[in-house]
């Protein structure tokens, strides 16, 4: 069973996307901000990480760069509510990106490319 | 050129001025010129008038020594004292020489004029002209007029001295004129004099004397081509020369225009380089270039807030879709559809509450009339807000304590709705952001032009980094142990234009844990102070 870890600072995507991914099959973990992130990433396996992130911040930056230093293996699909190109310029080096306007399925997709 | 544009017409009215400066400063030359010619024409002929009197004088001191009756033209005409009178023939002629008596036109009348002298030059039409200006009277009188009269050269040919001897030498005639025709072209202008003497001091002479006026109005004629030609060769010139002057001047402004045209919102990078050295051009380029910058940096805060606009607003709606995705992706208990639609629903809230603060913020800031202003006692205002936060500061176990240290009324002029909502605004962050078994104050601070309501509370409080950014649009303070975000980011924002607009300010002062004490200050019509 692959494991999820949904990094977004609100609570209800946070529950949508995780029951959406329980309900297909996926282990999944959720945290509301990078911090949280960096002590889950300690303690378990991670195979695919679902980061928001707010344009102004640096944090969600910060955390990726961690991830891409030390995990290897995990990948990234970075989602927020900025167009995908905006996405691609901020952090250049992620798997994938998803729009969160756009549909659950598109996002199963993108996951599942992953699995 | 264009007839508009500015280089015409600084060059048309500048010419103008100089035209108008130039024609009437010759104007005023060509005036004292003849004034002085004429001045010098007319003295010419009292000169001459008197010299002629002389002679006539000398001839009748002459006749005192006669024996036969006075007649004199018998005596004029050498019938009588040959020698005294060639003595006096002599002066006569010298004077004709030096008075340059051979172009004057003479007419002398004795008595009433039943006797009458003429230069041989005299025509018909002179001595006629002389009749009609020199009516009558006894006194100097001088005249000018125009008429057909023997040309120059005839003139000269014609004349010999006046009253020369010898035997049909006399060139004067008693009776008759000689009658010669004259052509159009021998047109003169002649100045007249009329003098009168009383020969013996019982028979009246008058001696009319006429002189052209040829060579004065040759000289005057002379200056007015002169001066015409100079101010035509002046203002054609200044005409050019200016027109080269202002083009250089103007030079800038067309700079100016072509960085303008290449201006679009997708380059306002364009700046003018300030290469002038004319001060006004300088200022002009200046002010140019800073009203770029300030488009430049307008147009990016509207692409940065429209980019934040759109983000606050995809959020919820990302939600509704994942929401009611999830919903239908299998058969659900009732309840979990109404909790669906009750999540929904809230974010429906979050979006309208978003939309209306933006519509609202607008016209705060971009539509001053929607402020009513009125005179309103500060102190009976906040005693209200104060009632109707404490139930809301219940609540959450949270004491609200009004501080007042005056019992004077403190007079604002304020939109009662808009100070409201900004006071609500901060005593509701105040209790967001407070823990329960905490405490909130408002405090009145009057001064004498300005009064500061302090809003403190013992709350989480901001850490520095984000206090210089709280009050921007959109800014959430990213921190643990903040709570859920319910707000739309404009609270803040709005509590900011309204204090503004009436003139006033927030400021804030906050430490981490330990608090944050929001201050409005607003000015006072009349402080308690003022009023005694």
């Amino acid at each position: 069973m692959r494991t999820v870890l949904i990094v977004d600072d609100e609570a209800t995507i946070r529950r949508v996307y995780e029951e959406l991914l329980s309900n297909n099959g996926y282990r999944v973990l959720a945290v509301e901000n990078a911090s949280h992130a960096g002590q889950v990433l300690k303690q378990e396996v991670i195979d695919i990480m679902l980061l928001d992130i707010k344009m102004p911040e640096v944090s969600d930056e910060a955390l990726f760069d961690v991830v891409r230093e030390f995990h290897h293996e995990i990948r990234i699909i970075v989602a927020s509510v900025y167009p995908i190109d905006e996405q691609r310029q901020r952090l250049p080096w992620a798997d994938d990106y998803y729009d969160k306007a756009e549909s659950l399925k598109l996002l199963l997709q993108k996951i599942a490319h992953f699995s | 050129m264009r007839f508009t544009s500015i280089r015409f017409k600084t060059n048309i009215l500048y010419t103008l001025i100089l035209g108008i400066i130039l024609i009437l400063y010759s104007a005023a030359l060509y005036y004292s010129v003849s004034r002085i010619l004429f001045k010098d024409v007319d003295d010419k002929l009292r000169i001459k008038a008197n010299e002629i009197a002389q002679i006539i004088y000398a001839y009748e001191s002459l006749e005192t020594t006669a024996a036969g009756p006075f007649d004199i033209i018998a005596m004029l005409k050498g019938e009588s004292f040959r020698q005294e009178r060639m003595i006096i023939d002599d002066l006569w002629r010298s004077d004709v020489e030096t008075l340059n008596l051979k172009q004057d036109f003479i007419h002398i009348l004795i008595g009433n004029g039943e006797r009458q002298l003429y230069s041989g030059n005299l025509t018909p039409e002179i001595v006629a002209k002389f009749q009609k200006i020199f009516s009558a009277g006894t006194t100097e009188k001088y005249a000018t007029f125009t008429g057909l009269f023997p040309s120059k050269s005839r003139v000269e040919a014609s004349i010999r001295p006046f009253f020369s001897s010898g035997k049909g030498s006399i060139d004067f005639h008693s009776n008759a004129f000689n009658g010669r025709k004259v052509n159009k072209s021998d047109s003169l202008h002649l100045r007249a004099i009329r003098s009168s003497v009383r020969f013996r001091q019982t028979v009246p002479i008058t001696i009319q004397i006429a002189t052209s006026l040829e060579s004065v109005e040759h000289i005057l004629n002379k200056l007015l081509l002169f001066m015409s030609l100079s101010i035509l060769t002046v203002l054609s010139i200044t005409s050019f020369m200016g027109g080269f002057f202002v083009q250089r001047i103007l030079q800038p402004v067309l700079s100016v225009i072509r960085a303008a045209d290449q201006l679009s919102h997708r380059d306002l990078r364009v700046r003018i380089k300030q290469t002038e050295k004319d001060v006004e051009m300088i200022l002009l380029i200046d002010s140019f270039n800073r009203m770029i910058e300030r488009l430049e940096k307008s147009f990016s805060h509207i692409s940065e807030f429209s980019s934040h606009v759109a983000h606050e607003l995809k959020t919820p709606l990302a939600i509704v879709r994942g929401e009611l995705e999830l919903a239908l992706e299998k058969k659900r208990a009732p309840e979990e559809y109404q909790r669906t639609i009750e999540n929904c629903l809230e974010e429906v809230g979050r979006m309208t509450k978003i939309i209306r603060d933006l519509l609202l913020l607008a016209k705060l800031d971009y539509q001053p009339g929607i402020f009513k202003f009125e005179e309103m006692d500060l102190r009976i205002f906040l005693e209200d807000i104060d009632q109707q936060s404490r139930i809301l500061a219940a609540d959450k176990e949270i004491a609200l304590s009004f501080e007042n240290e005056t019992s004077k009324p403190i007079c604002i002029r304020a939109d009662p709705v808009h100070l409201r909502r900004l006071f609500l605004n901060l005593i509701n962050n105040a209790i967001k952001f407070t823990p329960a078994n905490g405490r909130i104050t408002i405090r009145i601070n009057p001064d004498r032009e300005k009064v500061r309501v302090a809003i403190s509370d013992t709350g989480i409080g901001i850490s520095a980094e984000h206090q210089a950014k709280i009050f921007e649009k959109f800014y959430k303070v990213q921190e643990e142990d903040r709570g859920p975000d319910t707000g739309s980011g404009l609270g803040l924002s709005i509590a900011l234009s309204i204090a503004k607009a009436h003139g006033g300010d927030i400021q804030v002062q906050s430490h981490p844990q330990a608090g944050s004490t929001f201050s409005v200050i607003l000015p006072v019509v009349y402080s308690p102070s003022q009023k005694k």
